[in-house]
């Protein structure tokens, strides 16, 4: 009998009686036998410390296979409010965006100011070849920012040059800076029949009914200046027409 | 394995069975978890963190495995519920303190008592800590032997199969110096 292979039968009382004598016998000689004995529950827990070792290693080699597939209930319920916060973001920008480019493009202000032309003479105004010293002292006034005397000055000038385009269309312009858009209407409008400056009032009078809203007055009227390839504000009057009916207008604050 | 399907009782037989059965069960098991989340959804709601939720479940798991191997699984008990009670005592036992100790013991009860102090549990993993150091002292021949011969309770033949011994009489052998040389490590760690 190999007595090392009966420890377990010997600590647990299952050897027959005659075995046990013998074991007992082997023991009193073998003291390595003995001391095997003695520490055999130990052993016993050494090797299921062991074991547990060995199966902690092998549940966390297959949970590695698994990698990748797993998430945490909290993770999952943050995963799609996170990609939903990061859409709202883009979707934010992306509208913030648009909203600055509409108005920087298509809002009244905008196309006021990109299809507006001051008259290229404005500084002086000759008649018989002479500068006129009464527009002279319009216009320095008008510079050094007395709108309201400026404009007065401007009226008496008018005044002085009854049925002059020149002179209208100059005072008109004075008026639309002003923000006098119905006095600039008026004054547009009565040289829009004029050889030299109608072309020049035409548009401008569009540009006045912008202002003041008439938005389907103006549209006529830039249809009309657009049909007419003669017209020397025709090309403008294009364009204009396009960014006034422009779906980005609906995102421009006027 | 794909595809497979197994019931609980072929589970625990497969777990008490050798290592590569062993191994297919807890894989077969593990993909249940994840797929489903049974383990760690319950102890989510419970507060444990995603980290705590990860070890937890392992623990839960190799305590199944030594319960099963030992024997003192129930027969005719839940897989599951066997593993949401093992992991449910463990997460308890951290919350009752010495998180950080306990975590780093791992999983120490098997079965899982919940009277066991938090104390107690810690004593526990020490020892297992020391008695690992020095059954890591034998050779890897002896320490698988002794494993196959102790835990997966093969007899002589098998060893002798399974290690390409030429006879059950030499694994005899070279199990009753495995042993010898074991109880020598032990007496003297405790002398010393």
């Amino acid at each position: 009998m190999n007595f090392y292979d009966n420890i377990q039968a010997y600590l647990n009382n299952t050897l027959s009686a005659e075995d046990r004598i013998s074991f007992e016998e082997e023991m009193a000689r073998d003291n390595d036998l003995r001391m095997t004995v003695e520490e055999f529950p130990v052993i016993l827990e050494a090797i299921e410390a062991s074991a547990q070792d060995e199966a902690r290693t092998m549940v966390q080699r297959t949970r590695v296979s698994f990698s990748g597939q797993e998430r945490h209930p909290a993770q999952r319920r943050v995963l799609p409010l996170r990609r939903l916060s990061i859409a709202a973001t883009f979707l934010v920008l992306i509208l913030a965006g648009a909203l600055i480019y509409a108005n920087l493009k298509y809002s009244t202000p905008a196309l006021i100011q990109s299809a507006y032309t001051a008259p290229s003479d404005l500084g002086t105004f000759q008649s018989d070849n002479v500068t006129n010293a009464q527009w002279a002292d319009v216009m320095l006034t008008w510079e050094n920012g007395k709108t309201e005397e400026a404009l007065n000055l401007a009226n008496d000038f008018l005044a002085d040059h009854p049925g002059d385009a020149d002179a209208i269309r100059r005072v008109a312009h004075l008026q639309f800076q002003a923000g006098n858009f119905e006095e600039a209407l008026m004054l547009y409008g009565s040289i829009r029949q004029n050889r030299q400056f109608g072309n020049y009032a035409d548009f401008h009078f569009a540009l006045t009914l912008i202002k003041l809203d008439r938005l389907a007055e103006a549209r006529d009227l830039l249809s009309s200046l657009a049909a007419n390839e003669e017209h020397r504000f025709a090309e403008e009057a294009v364009g204009l027409l396009e960014r006034l009916n422009s779906p980005w207008r609906r995102l421009a604050f006027n | 394995m794909k595809g497979d399907t197994y019931s609980e009782r072929e589970l625990i037989e497969m777990i008490g069975g050798d290592s590569s059965h062993r191994e297919t069960a807890i894989r077969y098991l593990m993909q249940e978890e994840i797929r489903s989340r049974r383990l760690s959804g319950s102890l989510a709601k419970l507060g444990a963190s995603p980290v705590e939720c990860e070890e937890l479940v392992n623990d839960a798991f190799v305590a199944l495995i030594m319960s099963v191997k030992k024997g003192s699984f129930k027969p005719g008990s839940s897989i599951w519920g066997y593993l949401y009670g093992a992991a449910k005592n463990m997460l308890w036992k951290l919350r009752r303190g010495k998180k950080s100790e306990v975590a780093m013991q791992g999983y120490v009860s098997i079965t899982g008592d919940v009277d066991e102090s938090v104390e107690d549990h810690i004593i526990r993993g020490e020892r297992k800590e020391w008695l690992l150091g020095i059954f890591n002292q034998l050779t890897d021949k002896c320490r698988h032997i002794l494993h196959l011969a102790f835990f997966e309770e093969a007899d002589n033949q098998e060893i002798a199969d399974q290690l390409d011994y030429k006879s059950k009489s030499v694994v005899s052998v070279k199990k009753s110096e495995c042993l010898k040389a074991l109880a020598k490590l032990l007496k003297s760690a405790r002398s010393f």
